[in-house]
């Protein structure tokens, strides 16, 4: 127990799964899947005793040491990965309370996603190399969460997109699969060009004193200050972001466009506006996939890194103003479509995409607190409903279609209550952990000088929250059965995890941020712990605002879209369909399932003008420059058969060419002799 | 008596080579049979043999036989010369059932 309970042993966290990874890969690969390597529970259990290690370390060293420590608290370590000169890179662990949270998070729904999947999993073929690569994302999730700069935040940012692609391509036979997981990483791709390109610009006008600013401490002098410190790293951004805003104080715009660029990676990665196509795409991915990476985990961590560079953010209003928009179009964007789907995992997975707008739209607002804490509770909750959805799919015998399911509810109990709780706390009703969460961010929106259109658009998104989700609860659990297989039971290794990950998602917010209130002494509070700037400034001004206005409106509209979802799928399910003929409401629908577009914009985008574009390079290339090449061998060609009629093959003709040669060149010699 | 008659020195013997040489030459270009080309080579070997000859004899009436050496190298060698000529003349015969040098064109581009 000393071993886990050493908060310097942390970074031995995300080798528990690298190991499970890498024994399980090489075990297959050397006893050709037989011996012990054939039991799929021996697979299973190596990866999740990997994951209980990795809690166990949490649990036991992190969260005490930070409960003891406070929020100023922070070990880092570093080790030199590669050095050119001054330039170094390292590669090192750095545990503060954000990290620390991170930890809890992605150790603890991990664990009961990998028990879920055991149940999920059972018959597929599969399946231990499904636990393989699960270990692979649980070491890069954690090594992302225990990064302590950004160039290994990058690496990792990486490996989770990798992690990614191989899940969501798991079942690759299907061509849906295959297109979905190319589509994920190239999107991603495009997100890390702009990120990558952040990073550098950081460092350029970082790294050493511009003329006129000979005083300022830039990264060479940091790290001849401080050798065991890593370039770029998270601990040393605030002091590093003075001198990046002193050296460009004549250029605020080139400030924007360097927070921009470096925030497009948590746009691909988070699924914001208009990089979010893959995301609903990845529910082609096992739902414990989808519970895990797309919905709990690895798509929070573009907000995690927001978070993390939260300083360069913070310099440019503009910026901050970027993110704010962009969070608050995709809150609303994905509502929207999210009413309009049949399938239950894309219902979700919209709704998720939405979440992580409220999220994004926080820290754009300078809700910080809020924004993580809202991560921090949506993991919970998110996880449990994909996971639910998930059983549902495995009772209706892979059908996802809600048209096809209804009345589940008493055939899937368990099922059923944790669904419910969930669609409570996404819809922040009852007090339940998205209430808490949510109306931070909307109170901190509402607060927030300039940015009353955030409030307005989220909390009327947080309306239509509740109706769709509501919608899928009705559509699935309630009146009769509408599909014609038959309905299985639930598995007991999948009930577990739900009902474990009900209790968070029920009370988690009202511990950490409701209790809080109240004097009750070391009660541990989020905020506490999580905060950017002032503690407790963003706090005090919540729980003003929950419990006068905001609260009460948010839930007033919470309330109605609960409503509102009975009404039409319950007791009146013609309206619907008439709603969806009315003139307008059609127009609207059409847009909605159509995803607004976006996918026709980008396939057009491809059609038209990218390939358009390739076409013509490619025409160029073979005509322009292979031309140009061809044309010198022509030319020795054309030269040659030109020559070769000469070689008439007759000897007399040589014989006779070669005698007045030599008579020639010799007359010649002769004649230059003489004069 | 002319003096040209009476007075045999170097001219005649060169005019002989250079006749026995064009003789040589012209027989080449124009002969058809591939022996007899060969044979007329060996013509104008002697023409250059009798060169040598003549002028070492004019150049130096007593002693050094620098040129006579040379020409009976020469015998020697066009002799090794016209037996490898002749092996290939007959593997040519063999292999395209002809003596005519008109259809030795494996060369022709």
């Amino acid at each position: 127990m000393h071993w886990f309970s050493d908060v310097n042993n942390l970074w031995v966290v995300p080798f528990y799964p690298l190991a499970a990874f890498i024994l399980i890969v090489l075990g297959r690969a050397f006893t050709n899947g037989k011996d012990l390597f054939a039991n799929k529970g021996f697979c299973a259990f190596l990866t999740i005793f990997a994951t209980v290690l990795g809690l166990l370390h949490t649990v036991f060293s992190a969260l005490p040491w930070m409960f003891h420590q406070g929020s100023q608290a922070v070990i880092e370590h570093n080790i030199t990965w590669l050095q050119a000169g001054d330039f170094k890179l390292s590669l090192g662990y750095l545990v503060d309370s954000m990290s620390v949270m991170m930890l809890f998070v992605v150790t603890f729904i991990s664990l009961f996603i990998q028990v879920y999947t055991h149940g999920y999993m059972k018959h597929d073929d599969g399946y231990a190399k499904f636990f393989s690569y699960l270990a692979l994302f649980n070491f890069s999730m954690l090594g992302l969460v225990l990064s302590t700069n950004l160039f290994q935040i990058y690496i990792f940012w990486e490996l989770v997109g990798v992690s990614s692609y191989l899940l969501i391509g798991f079942w690759f036979k299907k061509p849906s699969a295959a297109a979905a997981c190319v589509k994920a990483f190239l999107m991603n791709r495009v997100g890390d060009f702009g990120f990558l390109f952040g990073i550098l610009g950081f460092l350029y006008f970082t790294w050493n004193a511009l003329p006129g600013h000979e005083n300022v401490m830039t990264w060479t002098s940091y790290l001849a200050q401080h050798p065991d410190h890593a370039l770029l790293s998270f601990h040393a951004l605030p002091a590093m972001v003075q001198t990046f805003a002193t050296q460009l104080s004549g250029q605020p715009v080139l400030i924007t466009i360097i927070a921009i660029l470096l925030f497009m990676g948590p746009m691909a990665k988070s699924a914001q506006l208009p990089l979010h196509t893959w995301l609903p795409d990845a529910m082609e991915g096992p739902t414990p996939i989808s519970a895990l990476i797309h919905a709990a985990t690895m798509v929070a961590a573009g907000i995690y890194l927001v978070g993390r560079a939260y300083p360069i953010f913070q310099l440019s209003h503009d910026a901050m103003m970027f993110i704010a928009v962009i969070g608050t179009a995709t809150a609303v964007v994905a509502a929207s479509i999210a009413l309009t789907q049949y399938d239950i995992k894309k219902a979700l997975a919209y709704s998720t995409m939405s979440q992580l707008g409220f999220m994004m739209a926080a820290m754009g607002v300078g809700a910080f607190s809020a924004g993580l804490f809202h991560l921090f509770t949506h993991a919970f909750f998110k996880a449990m409903l994909f996971l639910c959805s998930g059983s549902v799919i495995h009772a209706c015998e892979d059908n996802q279609d809600m048209r096809l399911m209804g009345g589940l509810g008493r055939k899937l109990p368990i099922t059923h209550a944790t669904y419910l709780i969930g669609c409570f706390a996404i819809s922040g009703l009852l007090w339940t952990s998205g209430f808490w969460s949510k109306d931070m961010i909307l109170a901190m929106a509402k607060e927030a000088p300039g940015f009353e259109f955030v409030y307005w658009s989220l909390a009327i998104t947080a309306g239509v929250t509740s109706f769709y989700m509501f919608r899928t609860y009705f559509m699935t659990f309630w009146g009769k059965y509408r599909g014609e297989g038959h309905v299985h039971h639930e598995d007991s290794w999948m009930t577990l995890p739900l009902v474990v990950l009900a209790l968070p998602s029920a009370f988690i917010g009202l511990l950490l941020a409701g209790l809080a209130e109240f004097p009750i002494p070391n009660l541990p509070s989020f905020f506490q712990f999580i905060h950017f700037g002032q503690a407790h400034a963003e706090h005090h001004t919540f729980v003003e605002a929950a419990f006068s206005g905001v609260g009460l409106l948010s839930t007033i509209f919470g309330v109605s879209g609960l409503a509102l979802a009975f009404l039409f799928y319950v007791v009146a399910p013609s309206i619907p369909d008439a709603i969806r003929k009315a003139p307008i409401a059609s127009s609207l629908f059409a847009l909605f399932s159509r995803k607004w577009y976006f996918d026709d914009l980008y396939q057009g985008f491809v059609d038209k003008v990218y390939l358009a574009f390739a076409r013509g390079s490619s025409t160029f290339d073979k005509e322009g420059v292979d031309g140009l090449v061809n044309l010198t061998g022509r030319a020795a060609m054309g030269t040659g058969s030109g020559l070769r009629q000469l070689q008439s093959g007759k000897l007399q003709t040589y014989v006779a060419v070669m005698f007045f040669g030599v008579i020639t060149l010799t007359l010649f010699l002769f004649y230059c002799l003489m004069s | 008596m002319p003096d040209w008659l009476t007075h045999i020195g170097l001219a005649h013997f060169v005019v002989v080579s250079v006749l026995l040489f064009v003789i040589g030459l012209v027989g080449v270009l124009t002969s058809r049979s591939v022996v007899r080309v060969l044979l007329l080579v060996e013509l104008m070997f002697s023409a250059v043999n009798l060169n040598f000859l003549a002028f070492n004899n004019y150049l130096h009436p007593t002693g050094i036989l620098l040129g006579h050496v040379f020409s009976i190298f020469i015998l020697t060698v066009s002799a090794a010369e016209v037996s490898v000529g002749l092996a290939i003349i007959i593997a040519l015969y063999r292999a395209r059932a002809t003596a005519d040098m008109e259809d030795y064109n494996l060369l022709k581009w």
